[in-house]
């Protein structure tokens, strides 16, 4: 998770996450799917003014979700409860209620996942640790303990794909894919307790206590244009969100 | 109680661990859930909530549990996964319903059956955040029954059961052997066997 050059990366990541949170409770309690919609069109037009996606960005991140997101209506629509009943066939069973429930859902996932992308994209993880210390009082101790471990997500792959060669140059073939995942997952998992054992001890040798007196090589503030991004898109969610009430 | 640094590094390598599994396991979720219904694909429900039960039961310490899964429910977010900010807070849910088997053993039992419970409390936490956020009350009451019903066994066999099995594995590999499980094991009167394991 790296952050990009955009105008939204260079906000304050806790206050960005907390936003984008928010606007997901407000999803959650949006049961009309032109609000939701236009929500979500919201999240996409932030994302491509001041969050730095370009169109081709754009459809290679979203459009896998695009599947996910006809499942879900699917789901939402075959299984749903519903009276007026538009189509029946073994055990689906697709309504009027079930069609509009589904549409609803699905767009309120999609709306989920964009507004996540729209912070993981934007955000560095380290400056977002350091936001979860200075911001939300996070103790160091679990920061850097966090940090240490989010650093085992690469050497996990890499350590994976390690694996296979050397069990492939050996001429292990697998037959059984659930042998096969316990033969891989358990040399990960000791590995990966002897490594945090071994960061453990070379964090308390070099001196950290993770105490919160020390310093920081990175510091985060709340600047006045946090505030701007926070008001502003509570304002306007709220607004779409009221809007329904109106029309 | 205080954490010492390399409980904290265990439980979050742990949940990092699991995060990547469960990343996978979404991957995998989708095409069968569309084919069988919510109701099937709800039986690979357990694998998303065994990190608490093997971290609980390795740290043997209050929060375990809730921050693991937290803590793989983020790794899951910030790896790219579909479910986007829901799969943090379903995670955030299922932890909490994981703590409270273990709150009500007062932290002194690790039972595999405390550990199966852990994972049908996971269940349930899972199956509130679903009421809430994706519209599982739009489901027939019959559907919402029987997947609650499929998810607690799912959770108790492959969260409970597996999270024992798993853990079961790693303590015969010795890697276990300074922590909480294994510490409170030679308590019981096992000494004998850790020395002659020297």
């Amino acid at each position: 998770m790296k952050g990009n050059h955009s105008w939204l990366s260079s906000l304050n990541p806790a206050c960005k996450l907390f936003a984008h949170l928010l606007v997901m409770f407000m999803l959650m309690a949006i049961s009309d799917f032109r609000e939701t919609l236009a929500i979500w069109l919201l999240a996409v037009a932030i994302g491509i003014s001041i969050g730095g996606w370009r169109i081709s960005y754009l459809l290679k991140r979203l459009l896998p979700y695009f599947g996910f997101f006809v499942m879900i209506f699917w789901m939402m629509a075959a299984f749903g409860k519903g009276e007026e009943t538009i189509w029946s066939w073994a055990w689906f069973h697709v309504t009027k209620e079930s069609v509009s429930h589904g549409l609803t859902i699905s767009l309120r996932m999609l709306g989920f996942v964009t507004y996540g992308l729209l912070f993981t994209s934007t955000t560095d993880l380290t400056s977002f640790i350091m936001s979860l210390i200075h911001q939300c009082r996070l103790s160091p101790k679990w920061a850097y303990g966090l940090l240490a471990g989010f650093r085992f997500i690469p050497l996990f792959q890499s350590e994976l794909s390690q694996m296979k060669a050397a069990h492939k140059i050996r001429g292990y073939k697998q037959k059984n894919s659930w042998k096969a995942f316990a033969r891989y997952s358990l040399p990960l998992f000791t590995q990966g307790i002897r490594k945090s054992e071994r960061i453990a001890i070379a964090m308390e040798a070099r001196g950290f206590t993770g105490s919160r007196d020390r310093t920081y090589y990175q510091t985060t503030k709340l600047a006045g244009k946090d505030f701007v991004y926070f008001i502003g898109l509570m304002v306007v969610v709220f607004g779409v969100w009221m809007a329904g009430f109106v029309l | 109680m205080k954490w010492k640094m390399k409980e904290i590094v265990l439980t979050v390598i742990l949940a990092v661990a699991c995060g990547v599994i469960y990343l996978g396991w979404s991957t995998l979720w989708i095409p069968i859930s569309a084919l069988v219904g919510p109701m099937g694909a709800h039986f690979m429900f357990g694998i998303w909530v065994i990190a608490s039960p093997i971290t609980a039961c390795i740290i043997r310490k209050p929060g375990a549990a809730f921050i693991s899964e937290t803590a793989a429910a983020a790794v899951e977010l910030l790896t790219g996964s579909h479910f986007g900010l829901s799969a943090l807070m379903v995670g955030v849910f299922q932890g909490i319903g994981a703590e409270i088997a273990f709150a009500l053993f007062r932290y002194k039992r690790y039972h595999v059956s405390v550990l199966m419970l852990s994972g049908a409390l996971a269940a349930c936490g899972s199956m509130a955040y679903n009421l809430l956020a994706n519209g599982f009350s739009y489901y027939t009451a019959e559907v919402l029954v029987s997947t609650l019903v499929i998810q607690v066994i799912s959770g108790i066999l492959l969260g409970g059961l597996l999270a024992k099995v798993v853990v079961g594995s790693l303590v015969k590999t010795g890697v276990l052997d300074q922590y909480e499980i294994m510490k409170e094991r030679r308590k019981q009167g096992h000494a004998d066997e850790y020395v002659s394991g020297l």
